[in-house]
């Protein structure tokens, strides 16, 4: 819906793409190291996250960016189709604190936060993750056989308005890493 | 409901749908909340309504343009109207939206350019140096503890050391107090709440600045929302084997300075993100305002489609109407659905429509009463037993009826020859050739009348013609109308009842006083025969035998002529013609006035005739052949058949000719009427026999003298289909 929207916001002459400016922004995922201990799984991944400059300059102007990690279970249904079984989002939220003059990275669901005073340690620190508890509770072993796969992104959604509404004519804006298979 | 207004539902739906849902963006744009939560959406169903606008648009265009190119009725007006209708909606839509995008420009940049900003920032500053001072004080409280830390000595005792931490974390009032070593290794700790927080082990960066200064204090907010400050003191080395010191304190931030500051940095934070994202609010706004345009616009012209539909289907109506008139549809009607001008344009065109019907319902029933007429006066002729030829003034033949084909033996029917030059359809029978010669020169009188005989397929026959001159109309010029009758059975019927009455009268004046004669006669010879002397006895009898004679052959010559004047009707039996013939002169063979040769013609067929009468001709013929030879030393008749099958038809010749005297001129023209005789015996009916048993054949006799000597006389019957196909059958 969204890709058609801006499809249709083409033929607008407002429509002016910023395309240089978001040249240095990507998300990057390293190989997903997973431990399953009694059926609860552990991922650890390094990513290689970079903000363009207009997405810092937001950050630092108090746009707050959200950053999901999704956590998909597919069950193979014929030779290369899959049907996606269960599914999970964990959020990191990245903001900065202009009181402190740091940024934040707050783990959303547990509320765990650090501080750092450069946005590179704060990258950083988002991008080590080390051994998170993903699909707890899931009764995987139902599933004879199944594929677990991750990615990590920025949500769009959790942008104000007249930056979702920018980010949807500005493919900069919309950084994610590719699906990363989990090796079981 | 008017299926017109009707037609104009779905516009009035989607310009509803339409207005609402620009309204409600309007409205959201003026709230934040409202704008959150909706605004995508409402772009998302404007979007659709707007995809849905061009695509209706678009087809209403195309189809404009397709009537345009094959030139519909009303396609160029509507063009018009429509092209009129875009530019009065679209020069005020276009100027609204200018001020707008030049006021919201201007305007919002004016909003931002206040001086809230300013007065935040100064909060900010204020907040920060408010927490700055205690944590100042914080840190020399820290500095104290690690001096006195310092003085326990390196070989304190870690016992020792978290006792002593203890007691300096409640008299500083710090919520942590963690004495670490190399690598952040923890050497003793106290906490005011007995577990120690992940978050008192400082983060990299800290560490780092750690090791530029010999001291760090930083404010920490928590993810809780509340504010942490964090007090790092670098003891002083004591002996050298001693390891690197760090004395980390966590202080708590008043609960009046964390709500204020987190009240200030949120103000902060939502303002400098209004103020970042002004220029994609302008987009928004402009977005909004673009749509709104481009909806008016896209609605502007698909109303200009409908009201020019609405205002131009009359007009529609009425040129289709037009050109179904002039094509000859006069029962156009167009239903009167407006009360104006063009209403009382229609329905003038209605009363025009419905004279001009009427006046053509009347001239189509005039055509057809002419037609039914006409048609009565072809039903008339076509029964009519006379021919009827109607030739116009330059001699072209106009009508012809059934009876004129048939009397005239037309090959191909006279009436498919209409406007043919009337003299150049000789060609189409030998009754017509003939016919044509004979009147061709009459053609110029006025009124005639004339008896025409004529030889062709079905024999002789004589036709009663007259002409009268038609009158001259007004668009079909004058003319002669010719109107004629086969009459040869009217004339042999006529002169047969003329014969029949003579005969009649003969056989009672004549014939009845013969007996007495010849009795008296018989009886003088028988009572005087005895008593007279032989002289006188045998002229006695000479003379009553000459009476008796003459008597007998008076008898016999009324007898003769009773029969050649009583009707007969020949009684018609498939024969072969040269046996018949052959018959008859083999009979002459011994005959003493000269030779007979018979030459029986190739492929003579076999025809209907009355064999006996046929016979009496033949007799009647070479009987009269033989006497015109008693002059002649070497006479000699010969006898002839033939069959002749050519234009003029087909027919079986009889001939016989003679090399006798021939006949005298003034013989000619009379030789077959009864009593003509140049010879001293006979009753002069041979001849007239044989011309009538011809006739009553449907056949001719010709008479005329041969080039070299003698005479000879040709009986032509008519070889008639009709009598072989019915075997035997009598069909004359």
């Amino acid at each position: 819906m969204k890709y058609w929207f801006a499809m249709l916001l083409l033929i607008s002459p407002l429509y002016a793409e910023t395309e240089a400016s978001q040249a240095s922004a990507y998300i990057r995922m390293g190989d997903i190291n997973s431990t399953n201990v009694d059926g609860v799984y552990q991922l650890s991944t390094r990513l290689d996250i970079s903000l363009s400059e207009e997405m810092q300059d937001a950050l630092r102007n108090g746009v707050r960016q959200v950053y999901l990690l999704e956590v998909q279970v597919r069950v193979p249904r014929f030779q290369l189709y899959y049907t996606e079984a269960a599914s999970e989002k964990h959020r990191y939220e990245l903001r900065f604190h202009t009181l402190s003059r740091k940024y934040l990275v707050n783990y959303l669901r547990t509320k765990t936060q650090r501080s750092f005073y450069t946005l590179s340690a704060a990258l950083e620190y988002m991008g080590n993750i080390e051994s998170l508890t993903v699909l707890k509770g899931r009764q995987l072993s139902d599933f004879d056989n199944f594929q677990i796969r991750a990615k990590f992104m920025l949500d769009i959604d959790e942008l104000p308005l007249p930056l979702q509404i920018h980010s949807l004519m500005n493919r900069g804006w919309r950084i994610s890493s590719k699906w990363k298979v989990i090796e079981l | 409901m008017n299926s017109r207004l009707l037609s104009l539902a779905p516009m009035v739906v989607l310009f509803l749908l339409t207005t609402a849902s620009l309204y409600f963006m309007a409205g959201a744009a003026q709230n934040q909340d409202r704008f959150e939560e909706r605004y995508l959406y409402l772009i998302y169903f404007n979007g659709v309504l707007l995809t849905l606008l061009l695509i209706i648009v678009t087809w209403r265009v195309f189809l404009l343009v397709r009537d345009l190119l094959r030139r519909k009725t009303g396609s160029r007006l509507t063009w018009r109207l429509v092209v009129s209708f875009i530019t009065v909606a679209l020069i005020p839509v276009l100027m609204v939206f200018w001020f707008s995008t030049r006021f919201l420009g201007g305007g919002i940049d004016n909003w931002f350019e206040m001086d809230l900003g300013q007065s935040l920032e100064d909060a900010m500053e204020l907040t920060r140096l408010s927490i700055d001072f205690q944590m100042r004080e914080q840190q020399l409280q820290v500095e104290d503890v690690a001096l006195a830390i310092n003085e326990l000595g390196d070989a304190a005792s870690d016992v020792l050391l978290s006792f002593n931490l203890e007691n300096y974390r409640r008299a500083v009032g710090a919520e942590e107090l963690t004495l670490l070593g190399r690598n952040s290794r923890i050497i003793a700790t106290s906490s005011e709440y007995g577990d120690l927080d992940i978050a008192t082990f400082p983060t990299e960066d800290v560490v780092l600045n750690l090791a530029q200064e010999n001291n760090y204090r930083g404010l920490e907010p928590q993810g809780d929302g509340s504010m942490k400050t964090r007090i790092l003191v670098r003891l002083p080395a004591y002996g050298r084997l001693s390891e690197p010191r760090v004395l980390v304190g966590m202080f708590p931030v008043s609960n009046r300075i964390t709500t204020l500051g987190n009240q200030v940095q949120e103000s902060h934070a939502q303002l400098n993100t209004l103020v970042y994202s002004r220029a994609q609010l302008m987009q928004i706004f402009i977005l909004t305002l673009s749509l709104v345009l481009l909806m008016s616009t896209l609605f502007a012209v698909w109303a200009a489609f409908a009201v020019s539909r609405q205002m131009l289907s009359p007009v529609a109506e009425l040129a289709d109407a037009t050109r179904a008139v002039a094509a000859g549809d006069y029962q156009q009607r167009i239903p009167v659905l407006q009360h104006d001008e063009l209403g009382f344009l229609v329905q003038s065109f209605n009363e025009m429509t419905s004279r001009v019907e009427q006046a053509q319902n009347s001239a189509e029933l005039s055509q057809r009463v002419i037609e039914d007429q006409r048609s009565y006066l072809q039903a008339v002729l076509s029964h009519l037993s006379s021919g009827v030829l109607t030739i116009d003034a330059a001699q072209n033949l106009r009508t012809a009826n059934d009876a004129a084909n048939n009397i005239l033996e037309s090959k191909s029917p006279l009436q498919k020859m209409v406007g043919r030059p009337f003299v150049s359809l000789r060609s189409n029978s030998l009754v017509l050739e003939s016919f044509i010669d004979q009147i061709e020169e009459r053609l110029q009188e006025r009124d005639w009348q004339v008896e025409i005989p004529l030889f062709g397929e079905s024999g002789r026959k004589v036709l009663l013609c007259r002409a009268i001159e038609i009158p001259e109309l007004e668009d079909q010029g004058s003319g002669t109308i010719i109107v004629f009758d086969d009459i040869t059975n009217m004339l042999t019927a006529q002169r047969d009842a003329a014969w029949g009455e003579v005969a009649r009268r003969l056989a009672h004046e004549i014939k009845n006083p013969l007996t007495p004669i010849q009795l008296s006669a018989e009886r003088m010879t028988h009572k005087l025969g005895g008593e007279l002397q032989p002289t006188q006895a045998k002229i006695l009898e000479q003379s009553t035998a000459v009476i008796v004679q003459q008597v007998e052959a008076m008898k016999q010559m009324v007898n003769e002529f009773r029969e050649y004047a009583s009707p007969q009707q020949p009684v018609l039996e498939l024969q072969d013609f040269n046996l018949l013939v052959k018959s008859v002169a083999d009979l002459y063979q011994d005959y003493d006035s000269g030779t007979i040769q018979f030459s029986p013609g190739k492929n003579v067929p076999m025809i209907f005739v009355d064999p006996g009468r046929i016979r009496q001709v033949l007799h009647n013929l070479i009987k009269n052949a033989f006497e015109a030879l008693s002059e002649t030393s070497d006479g000699a008749v010969r006898v002839t058949t033939r069959y002749v099958e050519n234009d003029q038809g087909r027919y079986v010749e009889l001939a016989v000719l003679d090399n006798g005297t021939g006949i005298d001129d003034d013989m000619q023209e009379k030789l077959f009427d009864p009593y003509v005789t140049s010879k001293h015996k006979g009753t002069g009916l041979g001849l007239a026999i044989v011309k009538k048993i011809a006739e009553e054949h449907s056949g001719i006799v010709v008479a005329r003298n041969r080039p070299t000597r003698g005479a000879e006389i040709l009986v032509r019957l008519p070889y008639r289909k009709a009598f072989h196909r019915e075997d035997g059958v009598n069909n004359t």
